[in-house]
Order: structure tokens, then sequence, then C-alpha cells
């Protein structure tokens, strides 16, 4: 509660915030409070001493966030002048650092301008209003939980019930209430609800908006959440570098495995990546945006900046296509290209091979070095309780379907696929296991 | 309405919606607090002020 009554007057004060996850390590906090160049940390007692070796001249706020936000009185007492400074559009308010999957993170600068620009955009097509009451359980050090879901319910007098954490009985115990209208969520938020509830049936007919995103959202469990909920879940598509940029519609057509339409004032192109010239509908190149929610620049990285954008379109660094009917669609990241042989491997279409075998709740395949090819394909993958399968299977049903050169050439079992806090796989990660 | 920051747009919002329900803060399944729009703005000035004690 009062990391919000924190961030919200950080903003008034004109100051910028930037959120961190909680569960940063030593060496990461070393990086971010001296690329920041932080002047003041808010922080929880069992982290301060932490940050008193690391930064000794820090000046530290200690919150004690597990104290009833009502005898947190240390801000009420306060003799101080009134600190509201008129702030400007182009003034930054939030820098967000990217996950940093791969080399440093990088501090996306957003604007004023840029969060109301992204608040009035999510707020008109998902109709948010004052009727809706929120159930929140993301962390706020996200773009996602801070500000798809927590700007705009409180710009439009939405009634935010606030999860302390994430845990399936308690966000189930919301979601049944008749109160609740709204739930935002990674897609392994729903996996995790889904499982909890299992064959019980509930009644949410109340609920008129359930979303995704942060994560793709696999066909079968958009067909598992349509089952559960009675309702079809609205995929959407947004980074911390620019807000909200896709979503399918509120009323409409929402397409498994699509990230719906561009939102208003949000143009799109796809572009050979090596070329940079468009390519025809229905070609996979990478997605590139003009919007005025996007930031303009990574906190004190001119190269990467530059690097990033391509005479002012945005390059995301995904691959994908739009439909005939104007849908988009995500193939894969372009870092996480396989090139085996000269050949290109989207790993996202692999997955889709083995996602779809009975027994396999998620796979992730990358490409690891391979003294003939260049490159080769292997899977991490993770069965669904009690079902047995092997590894020749897989690899037999991935025969039928793709091309030899696609076709994982190693496929190790896993309890547990490594994802970073918002249910992202970390590739990285992944192909150390190999 | 000229919606500049978020903080500004926030304050009309309180205007409008002072009464009502804003945040109801949940720890485990109890709700240990809740601000209506009116009591949040108030707190976030209330805020704004202590910020004023640290030279930033």
């Amino acid at each position: 509660m009062v990391s919000v009554v924190a961030h919200m007057a950080l903003l008034t004060a004109g100051l910028i915030v930037v959120p961190l996850n909680p569960g940063f390590k030593k060496n990461e906090l070393e990086y971010l409070f001296c690329d920041a160049k932080a002047k003041l940390i808010m922080v929880g007692p069992d982290k301060k001493k932490l940050i008193r070796d690391i930064a000794p001249q820090m000046k530290i706020l200690e919150i004690s966030t597990g104290l009833p936000y009502e005898t947190l009185d240390f801000f009420r007492s306060c003799s101080g002048s009134c600190g509201k400074t008129k702030v400007q559009q182009c003034d930054p308010g939030l820098i967000i650092y990217t996950s940093g999957t791969t080399g440093n993170p990088k501090g996306a600068v957003l604007t004023h301008g840029n969060l109301v620009c992204d608040a009035k955009n999510i707020i008109s097509i998902w109709n948010i209003s004052q009727k809706d009451v929120l159930c929140h359980a993301l962390p706020l050090f996200h773009i996602h939980g801070l500000c798809f879901a927590l700007h705009t319910a409180l710009l439009s007098g939405s009634h935010v019930l606030l999860l302390d954490r994430f845990t399936p009985g308690t966000v189930l115990k919301r979601l049944v209430s008749k109160e609740c209208s709204v739930f935002m969520a990674v897609p392994a938020m729903y996996t995790k609800l889904m499982n909890f509830i299992g064959d019980q049936q509930f009644d949410f007919h109340h609920m008129r908006l359930l979303t995704s995103g942060s994560a793709p959202l696999l066909e079968k469990d958009f067909d598992r959440i349509k089952e559960v909920f009675g309702k079809e879940p609205v995929e959407r598509e947004g980074m911390s570098e620019t807000g909200m940029n896709f979503s399918n519609p509120l009323n409409g057509e929402k397409k498994p495995g699509s990230i719906g339409i561009p939102l208003p004032g949000v143009l799109v192109r796809i572009v050979n990546p090596d070329t940079q010239e468009k390519v025809q509908p229905g070609t996979v190149g990478e997605i590139q945006l003009k919007s005025p929610c996007i930031t303009k620049t990574y906190w004190q990285k001119p190269v990467e900046t530059e690097e990033t954008f391509t005479k002012g379109w945005f390059k995301t660094g995904d691959l994908g296509k739009i439909d005939k009917d104007g849908y988009y669609f995500l193939t894969d990241r372009i870092k996480h290209l396989i090139i085996s042989g000269g050949e290109n491997i989207s790993a996202k279409e692999v997955e889709s091979v083995i996602n779809g075998i009975k027994g396999v709740l998620e796979s992730c395949v990358v490409g690891i070095p391979d003294e003939t090819w260049g490159e080769k394909a292997v899977a991490l993958v993770q069965k669904s309780e009690g079902f047995e399968l092997e590894e020749s299977k897989i690899k037999s049903i991935c025969k039928e379907k793709l091309h030899d050169w696609k076709c994982p050439k190693t496929i190790l079992f896993t309890d547990h696929i490594p994802k970073n806090t918002m249910g992202k796989v970390l590739k990285e990660k992944v192909k150390l296991l190999f | 309405m000229v919606m500049e920051s978020i903080n500004t747009w926030f304050e009309e919002s309180s205007e409008i919606y002072g009464t009502r329900k804003a945040l109801s803060f949940f720890r485990g399944q109890k709700v240990e607090t809740q601000l209506t729009y009116f009591d949040l703005q108030k707190d976030i000035s209330l805020f704004v002020n202590f910020l004023t004690t640290y030279d930033l």
C-alpha cells in the first residue's frame, strides 16, 4: 500500500521513480544504483544492511511494508513545505530497467507524456471505468502491474483490490467474489490458478475482462481459460520501453496466439531485419513501432538508444507477421533465432510443435554451438504431472511435423523451466543446461 | 481534461471519485487497509511534503 502512495508522491514531486525487483542480488543492485545515479532508496528493513554495504553514502528511507499501513506515520507527522513540482509532459517520470536476459539491463526512460498516453490508450480500449473492480496480484516493479494495471485503474475511478502477493487461493477468493470485474495476469498465473481450481466449478459471470500479457499465452491455455472462466482472455503485448502496443479487441474476435491489433496512435511496420525493407503482409519480419507512448531514450545509454531506433522507428527485436484481418502474431525474438547450417530456425515454431504433444506442459527450444552446423536446436521439456514421455517420442513427432534441420537434436526433461518474475523464459539460463 | 501527467490526472480523478473506494489492501485473505480516493490523495500530498525533508 505504501509503495503506491510513495510512487504517486514521487511523480508529484517531479522525481524519477525507478522500481526495483526485491529479488535483485547484490551485484545487480550495485550495477543499478551506479547506472541510475539514484539519490534516495526506499527499502524494507531486511534489505537495509545490504544497501548500506553497497552504497554507504546513499540516502535510505526504511519502510516496513510488513506493518499495517495505518501504523506508518513517518510521513504524516512531517512539517515539510509543499513539495509539488509542476511537471511537463517531456519530463522523465519513470525508469524501468529491461529484464536484461542478455547483457546489462538498460533503463527505459518514460516521460510523463509517455505514461499519460499509455494510460489513455488502455482505458479507452478496455473501457476501464469507475464501475470496475480490479483484482491486482501483479508485482508493482514491472510496467504490467504498475502502469497497465494500477495507473489505469486509479485514473479511471476503479476500485483496486491490491493483494500482497499472488497465490492461487487468495486470487480465486477475490475473483469469485461478485464485486470483482477485471483481472490482469501473466500466463503463468492463469496456469497456477487453473491447476488450483482443478475440476471445481465456479461462477465467474461477473468478470468482464481477463487479460494476459508479458509472456506468450499458449493456445491450449487460451482454450482452457475460456473453459474454466467462461470467457475468452484478451491477449495483449507491451514492452517496458513502449507501454502497451497491441491488444485483441474487448468486443470482437480474439484470436488465440495473436497479440491483437495496434492500439490507437501506434504505427506498425514489419521489415526485413537485414535490409530494413518492408515485407509483404503475411511474411515474417521485425516489428517496428512509432507512437507517442514510446521512450525516446535509454538512461545514459546514447549508443544503445541509437541502435534501437531507425529513422524514428523503434526496433522491438520481435519477429512477427500480420494476417489478412490485421491481427499481429509474434513468431520469435530476433536474438532467439537459431541459425543451423545457414537455415533459420524459429525456436517458437519448434516449441509450438512440442507443446502440442500430449503430456507436455511446456517447452523451451534454444540454439547451442555445434561443430558441424554452427548451431543446433535443443529442447528443454517440462512434462505434465503424472505423464510418462520419452525423448524418442518427442523426436519422432518433431520429425513428422518439422524439417529435419529444425528438429531438436537433444531433449532434456525438467521439473521447471527457468523464468523471470513475469513468467518470461530465461533462454540464456536454459542454454547453460546443455 | 488536459492530462499532462499521471499525478495531475489522479488529482482530478480524486476530486471526481472522492469518497469512492480506491484501494483495498489484502494481506493474505484479509483486508488490512482501505483508502478512498480522497484518503489516497491526502496521503500522497503528505508524502510529497515529507520528501522535501530530503535534499533531492
